[in-house]
């Protein structure tokens, strides 16, 4: 049984009388100790899909399909047995380094607060606590270990700040950790070592990860399987190494291509916005290798191999 | 979706309430039943009755006209106390803000004197020294009021003076004048009219106090202030005298702070809805 | 030699009584030719901002010259510099932040060609719509507001807006660091493209020596203030001097 899996997930938000459909028949599947990587361009609904599943959409968003963690349905659980499951098996780390912090409480205590969950705790588990904390912080490599705990944000660097955000998504130790876009707010000096030694953790920790990102370059690191998601879609899902060294659909290869080490390739036009409505593939104004299916017909999924799957008509005869 | 809340529900009311405002003052000379200025001593101390529906004076004059005409008067002077104090307030607050230095420096130690002062003694002392009169009034109310929205505007134009896109403008070719004009004076006026609405109702309360103390307007003209002075008086045994430009007071203050308040929330973007993709 | 930058540095005043000096920029030397693509690398912090705005003339700097065309310029007062905004012209790093959000797109990319009356009002029209076709934006994507575009369309409009006043050098200040990896291809083509057809110098500022790599002929590495290095692309990335250049080339991410 796979760890978690989302199946035909949709979501759409109200807003001012209008509906805005952002993720379109959404599925895909982490097993334990697997790393996912979803890349697209800003926009394209990947962290929506985070947030689907961690269940903090805003208010105005309409959700259906299945979303299972172990067999089962995260979207019809009660909200108190959903509340207490976030944070202890599936955790998360926000996105920006910057803003997720409270900046008046010591980072020590903000992280030591995702295990007490606001219970009152006397000074001798304050004593352990902080201890486990600084444990955690060493882990991370975070310079001055046992003077860290108590820090204010303002006083951190962002690399700093990102460590301490990861550092408060896995002391619960949890199954599954949705990161988004960790390697967006630091410096690009810093991107590589932050996603190794998320790597290194997740070795450690054993735990299951959804990698939201834009950045091929740190999926690569990391990813175990990638799946390409443009325009509230999914494109392609396929084993990390056979996707970055070997595209199928026509708008993996342009991303890749568009790459500066990779020929700086030029992809015209640009991602349609989610008020548009489609009647053909949604990549298909810009696709450079459209047949004549494409006029007519909306691709479904297709499988290349036992791994790697692609919604583009090029390989509806099974490749 | 459209939700009506609560905030919705004060600024329609404050729209009502000040659109009631603004028509009786503009149609006064039609709606009010008699000559405000007309004395007949004969019908003096009427209490309130179908005739004279708000009573009538020490004199004789019917109270509800005077408080209809009267709302003219105090509409007029507090709504030109108000954009006058707004636009030297708002200009010297720009150009304190965005030159810095030595001119920053000036303008806002004036500002600091002015606050130091409670503004009610300030704007007696001014009209005392310049003497009664409606236009002294005004003055002297622009003197205190001005310094709120000098650093206000200051404030604002400080916070967009280093952002990217006046360093854009600056890079393009803009010069001084043409940034304050086109980039800093339309960042900053959403904020000055929300506090120029805001304020209203305190400009009201002002205007009626200074002259309940025999500043601004002298009698006969129908001034609430010089109304409440008049009808003082006489409060043990004809308290409508009084009583009725006093609540004609608060009801416009009451009216312009809801208005404010509503339109304060409506313009806050942290009160909008927005969607989250990313 | 089109800009000429010699001992450039620039101090800022810190501390309760203003007594403790930071060397934002210091001692910077370096020369821009005529045509030419050069990329100045850093990480955030560096000094590289307070070296564009010198360069742009928003700040004066301490001590040391800037010269452009031979002409000294870090001295000029602002009605001096007027004319030669239309010589240097800037691309900046927040592509919806460096228009004004008060007016529609149009207002923005008319108004450097109002500011130096380049055209009366009937021509006005056509020279915006042909300046944007240019650079792939409709014209009725020019009715909206800075807020409404793309990051990659509005920094598509800031480079042709700065690019309208036909410059000889243009200083894009991280012009793609808060865009996507196809987005930033189709801005660095159109740099390229604006470079090659009419020779339109670039200092190029970006963190990103993959980009620094695939656009710039010559670079130099910028480290708290001073520049630690210069050269031609190929001898800095082949064969880096600094430690710091080669902790540079260490984080990058081959794929």
């Amino acid at each position: 049984m796979k760890l978690l899996e989302v199946k035909n997930l949709n979501v759409s938000f109200m807003v001012e009388d209008e509906k805005v459909h952002v993720l379109n028949d959404v599925s895909l599947d982490i097993s334990e100790n697997e790393v996912l990587a979803v890349i697209g361009e800003t926009g394209c609904g990947k962290s929506v899909t985070g947030s689907s599943i961690l269940r903090i959409l805003p208010e105005n968003a309409n959700i259906s399909g299945e979303i299972y963690y172990n067999g089962e349905n995260i979207l019809e659980m009660p909200e108190e047995k959903y509340r207490l499951m976030r944070g202890k098996e599936i955790a998360s780390v926000p996105q920006s380094p910057s803003t997720s912090l409270d900046p008046l409480m010591k980072v020590g205590d903000q992280v030591a607060e995702c295990i007490t969950v606001g219970n009152r705790i006397n000074g001798k588990e304050k004593a352990t606590l902080k201890g486990v904390v600084n444990g955690i912080f060493s882990k991370l490599k975070l310079p001055r270990e046992n003077e860290m705990y108590d820090n204010y944000p303002c006083e951190l660097s962002g690399g700093m700040r990102q460590r301490i955000l990861l550092s408060m998504g896995i002391i619960t130790s949890p199954n599954l950790l949705v990161v988004d876009e960790p390697t967006k707010a630091i410096d690009w000096v810093l991107r590589k070592d932050i996603v190794k030694e998320l790597k290194a953790l997740k070795d450690e920790m054993k735990c299951a990860m959804l990698f939201i990102t834009h950045d091929l370059g740190a999926a690569s690191i990391i990813a175990d399987r990638i799946a390409v998601m443009y325009s509230g879609e999914i494109v392609e899902t396929g084993p990390a190494d056979e996707v970055l060294n070997n595209p199928k659909h026509p708008y993996t290869k342009g991303l890749i291509s568009a790459m500066p080490s990779r020929g700086l390739n030029v992809m015209e036009g640009y991602m349609p916005s989610f008020t548009d409505t489609f009647d053909t593939c949604r990549f298909f104004p810009r696709c450079t290798e459209k047949t004549h299916m494409c006029d007519t017909q909306i691709p479904k999924s297709f499988s290349i191999n036992e791994h790697h799957t692609v919604k583009c008509n090029m390989y509806c005869g099974g490749n | 979706m459209k939700r009506v809340n609560r905030k919705n529900i004060i600024l329609y009311v404050g729209i009502v309430l000040t659109a009631i405002l603004v028509a009786v003052a503009i149609l006064a000379p039609y709606i009010m039943p008699y000559d405000p200025t007309k004395m007949e001593i004969s019908q003096k101390f009427i209490k309130p009755c179908a005739a004279h529906i708000l009573g009538t004076d020490h004199l004789g004059r019917d109270i509800l006209s005077r408080i209809i005409l009267g709302s003219r008067i105090s509409l007029m002077t507090s709504v030109t106390a108000i954009f006058i104090s707004a636009f030297i307030g708002t200009m010297l607050g720009i150009i304190s803000g965005y030159l810095g230095g030595a001119v920053d420096t000036i303008i806002m130690r004036i500002v600091d004197v002015m606050l130091a002062f409670p503004a009610i003694v300030f704007a007696l002392a001014l009209s005392t020294f310049l003497g009664k009169g409606q236009t002294n009034l005004l003055i002297a109310i622009c003197c205190v009021q001005w310094t709120r929205y000098a650093r206000v505007a200051r404030g604002e134009t400080i916070m967009f003076r280093d952002s990217e896109y006046i360093q854009a403008a600056r890079a393009i070719g803009n010069s001084k004048t043409q940034i304050i004009k086109n980039y800093v004076f339309p960042a900053v006026i959403s904020k000055i009219v929300i506090l120029i609405s805001l304020d209203i109702g305190t400009i009201i309360l002002y205007c009626a106090s200074l002259s309940f103390l025999g500043l601004g307007a002298q009698p006969p003209s129908p001034d609430w202030g010089v109304m409440i002075s008049e009808g003082k008086e006489y409060m043990q045994y004809a308290p409508w005298v009084a009583i009725a430009p006093g609540i004609a007071i608060a009801f416009s203050a009451l009216a312009f702070n809801m208005l404010g308040d509503g339109l304060r929330d409506l313009l806050d973007p942290r009160m909008k809805e927005t969607v989250r993709t990313e | 030699m089109l800009l000429e930058i010699n001992n450039l540095c620039k101090d800022y005043s810190t501390g309760f009584l203003g007594n403790r000096k930071i060397h934002a920029v210091d001692d910077v030397s370096l020369c821009i030719n005529e045509g030419e693509m050069f990329g100045l690398i850093g990480e955030s912090g560096c000094g590289k901002s307070t070296l564009t705005k010198m360069i742009l003339g928003l700040i004066k700097p301490t001590d040391g010259s800037i010269k452009y065309n031979g002409e000294e310029i870090s001295n000029l007062g602002e009605k001096q510099w007027l004319p030669l905004r239309k010589e240097i012209q800037a691309v900046f790093q927040h592509p919806q932040m460096t228009f004004n959000p008060k007016k529609n797109l149009y207002y923005s990319c008319a108004e450097p060609l109002r500011l130096f009356d380049m055209c009366d009002k009937s021509s006005e029209e056509y020279l915006v719509r042909e300046m944007t076709e240019c650079v792939g934006i409709s014209f009725d994507q020019l009715k909206k507001f800075p807020h409404e575009i793309s990051g990659g369309q509005a920094q598509r409009i800031s480079i042709a807006r700065a690019l309208s006043l036909n410059p000889r050098l243009l200083i894009c200040d991280e012009p793609t660091s808060m865009l996507d990896v196809s987005v930033q291809a189709q801005i660095l083509r159109l740099l390229m493209q604006a470079n090659k057809e009419q020779n339109v110098a670039m200092l190029f500022i970006s963190h990103d020596l993959e980009v620094v790599h695939a656009v710039c002929t010559r670079v130099a590495v910028m480290k708290e203030g001073k520049i630690i290095e210069t050269g031609t692309v190929d001898e800095v990335f082949e064969n880096p001097k600094e430690e710091y250049t080669k902790k540079l080339l260490n984080a990058r991410i081959e794929i």
